[in-house]
């Protein structure tokens, strides 16, 4: 159709494209620039190989919380109408928007060593900051929102005409919950929870208030960056980079597989007042 | 209600009989009909859906009583109300609402009840093997077993559904505008389809349409619906032919609905030795396609304004209202040129029409006729007043005639077809 190629979709490609650019340059210049041949040295230093496993772990550890927690709050976002839904729903989109210094800086005062949670526990010799623990929290926190919200559109998408045949076939909400809408809102959830596990790998801002110690990644490369300078944190920076990138690459491969699977649902019907 | 639903005998029978305010809408349902191929046949918002969702379970009125072959399904009295997974009722909505993520053979096997721990281990369930395979045999879905709903096309999607619900052993299914979904090139076959499925697997049906062709062709018995009620119970031919209300005849597609009067005209018409001694004086008619109306002089004495009655014992000055059956009317070559309304010996009157289009539909010609009556037109505010006629085709080619002729429209009382509610106010004469 030549009518939908006219000049205002060719300038506003330009527009979009410039944008696009200035995205990409910076990634690529740092490709240019980077001086390979010390790459495999700066990563085997071992504070660098330490602050990537913290890293890991707690990314990993904080995701399987947040899966366990967050997808069910999804569901019943998503299904049950109850008063204050949309209150609530706000609230879960709040960590998405705070800066994430407030984030630790909310998460200190309640569980650092003069808060009411964390005070009992540096008591008792186990302090919630500085910790694996504390960094498992502050992620959780920032990364929760991509998972609850992943999993609402999720089970939102899901034809409630499915559950409705699922229970005259005689299956109970349990098992519709486990055969249904979980297994067709998967595709949707595992993305989500990929960009949140990312999210967490990647968290600075709460991190650095809450748990400066032990090094996670995205910590090690800013006390490096002050530390040494800039040439000292282009490697971490690379490894930070591949992550990431495999990362969305799978979050947007599970999505298009998803959605090509859908059969058609425009003309869903809803029944009078419900 | 006419009878009590705990004492009625229901054996083979569908009784429904709900109470429910949904918003500003108010589904009152009560009807029972043997069980079969029942249709639920209305405009969409008639609460058709509703209705097959309370018999589901999935949704549960204030007050209702629910039996199917006369076991109770729900009863707001007795505060039984069966859930959905023990109501033994398969449902099919309007678009399948197949499981994305499982293959045709799952998406049946889903439907077998749960299997013990250690053959869903191992996968093998010998019984449920073969099911799934008789199952895919008998709606031919055999070549289909491995692939995903989504790579199906609307006809194998359908027999999958029904398939899907078979397997579990309903005792009624219930399918909500099952043919909606398909292009109307394969409609008519699958409606076939679904008719010998149903003698196959012996199982009573209730459908929800409101589509003419598709009650005509399945229906057993048909529930017609209006706005949250039910407004008749009957046979095709009875709904089709004679619709109880004017709501039910505009749904139906009769078009020429009228109002008028029980009188004699042989008063006014004393050179016609044919008249009756009674007949129904016109004093509107609803115009094809829209609400205009025509309304005849009040003391017009010219017989244009008469119909005959069918049935010959009505007190005079009863104001009766109903429809001239489009099938039923003849047309012939006009002798000569236009000349007044007259009476046949075999008590049908005649009026000059002329011919304003004439098209194909289905297997017969649609005409629309305009009646000569001087003293109407001249009054009238609506733009034209048009009579829908059905003639076959084969008649239709005898006649010769194109759009602009003049005609003799012949009205028998076989053609006319009395409401039993009493005319709506507003309607009558001015």
């Amino acid at each position: 159709m030549r009518t939908t190629r006219s000049g205002a979709s060719r300038s506003l490609a330009l527009l979009g494209l410039l944008l696009l650019f200035y995205l990409v340059v910076p990634i690529g210049y740092f490709l240019f620039t980077l001086s390979w041949r010390d790459v495999p040295a700066q990563l085997s230093d071992p504070v660098a190989i330490m602050a990537l496993i913290t890293s890991l772990l707690s990314a990993s550890l904080a995701i399987a919380i947040i899966a366990l927690l967050g997808v069910p709050l999804g569901y019943v976002l998503a299904r049950r109408n109850f008063p204050g839904r949309g209150v609530l729903t706000l609230l879960v989109y709040l960590p998405l928007v705070f800066p994430p210094v407030v984030s630790g800086i909310l998460l200190l005062i309640l569980y650092g060593p003069y808060g009411p949670i964390g005070a009992p526990f540096a008591n008792a010799g186990l302090e919630i900051d500085s910790s694996f623990a504390g960094i498992v929290l502050s992620q959780i926190f920032v990364a929760s929102p991509f998972v609850i919200i992943a999993a609402l559109a999720a089970f939102e998408a899901v034809d409630p005409a499915l559950e409705q045949v699922a229970a005259t076939l005689g299956k109970g909400p349990w098992e519709i919950f486990w055969r249904v809408n979980l297994p067709v809102a998967r595709a949707t959830i595992i993305a989500g929870l990929l960009l949140g596990w990312l999210r967490a790998l990647g968290e600075f801002g709460a991190t650095v208030v809450m748990a400066y110690h032990p090094y996670t990644l995205p910590v090690y490369l800013y006390v490096q960056l002050s530390g040494t300078g800039v040439g000292a944190a282009l490697p971490l920076a690379l490894l930070a980079l591949g992550v990431s990138f495999i990362g969305v690459g799978l979050a947007l491969l599970l999505q298009f597989a998803s959605r090509r699977r859908k059969i058609r649902q425009d003309e869903r019907v809803i029944p009078y007042g419900l | 209600m006419a009878y009590d639903a705990r004492t009625t005998e229901n054996d083979g029978m569908l009784l429904v009989q709900l109470q429910q305010q949904l918003g500003s809408f108010r589904l009152g349902v009560d009807f029972r009909v043997p069980l079969g191929l029942i249709v639920l046949f209305g405009f969409s918002g008639a609460g058709k859906s509703l209705t097959l969702q309370s018999v589901a379970g999935l949704l549960h009125p204030k007050h209702g009583y629910i039996a199917i072959d006369g076991q109770v399904l729900f009863d707001s009295e007795t505060r039984v109300d069966l859930p959905p997974q023990a109501r033994r009722v398969g449902y099919v909505p309007q678009r399948y609402a197949l499981f994305p993520h499982l293959t045709v053979e799952q998406n049946i096997r889903f439907a077998l009840p749960e299997s013990p721990f250690w053959s869903r281990v191992t996968g093998k369930n010998a019984a449920h093997k073969v099911r799934v395979a008789e199952l895919l045999t008998a709606l031919e879905l055999q070549d289909q077993a491995r692939r995903y709903p989504a790579n199906l096309s609307g006809g194998q999607q359908q027999r999958v559904a029904l398939a899907r619900a078979l397997a579990a052993e309903p005792r009624l299914l219930l399918l909500d505008e099952p043919f909606n979904a398909l292009d109307a090139s394969v409609r008519e076959r699958l409606r076939d389809a679904l008719k010998s499925f149903q003698h196959r697997f012996a199982i009573p049906i209730v459908l929800v349409t409101h589509d003419h062709t598709e009650v005509q062709q399945l229906a057993d018995t048909v529930v017609v619906m209006q706005r949250g009620r039910v407004e008749q119970i009957g046979s095709v031919q009875q709904v089709f032919f004679a619709p109880r209300t004017a709501d039910v005849a505009q749904l139906v597609g009769q078009r020429n609905i009228f109002g008028g009067c029980v009188a004699s005209p042989t008063s006014s018409t004393g050179d016609q030795p044919d008249a009756p001694a009674q007949a129904l004086r016109l004093n509107w008619l609803q115009i094809t396609n829209t609400q205009a109306q025509v309304v005849t002089p009040q003391r017009d004495k010219s017989a244009g304004c008469w119909l005959p009655l069918p049935s010959p014992a009505l007190a005079p000055q009863t104001y009766l209202s109903g429809c001239i059956l489009a099938s039923e009317m003849l047309l012939h070559r006009l002798p000569g040129g236009d000349h007044p309304p007259t009476w046949t010996s075999r008590g049908a009157t005649q009026w000059t029409v002329e011919l304003r289009e004439a098209h194909i539909q289905g297997a017969a010609m649609r005409l629309l006729v305009r009646p000569q009556w001087a003293g109407l037109s001249a009054r009238s505010t609506a733009p034209e007043c048009l009579l829908e006629v059905y003639l076959s085709i084969a008649q239709w080619r005898e006649m010769h005639v194109a759009p602009g002729d003049l005609l003799l429209l012949e009205i028998g009382p076989r053609a006319i077809h009395l409401f039993e509610e009493p005319p709506i106010g507003g309607k009558k004469e001015g």
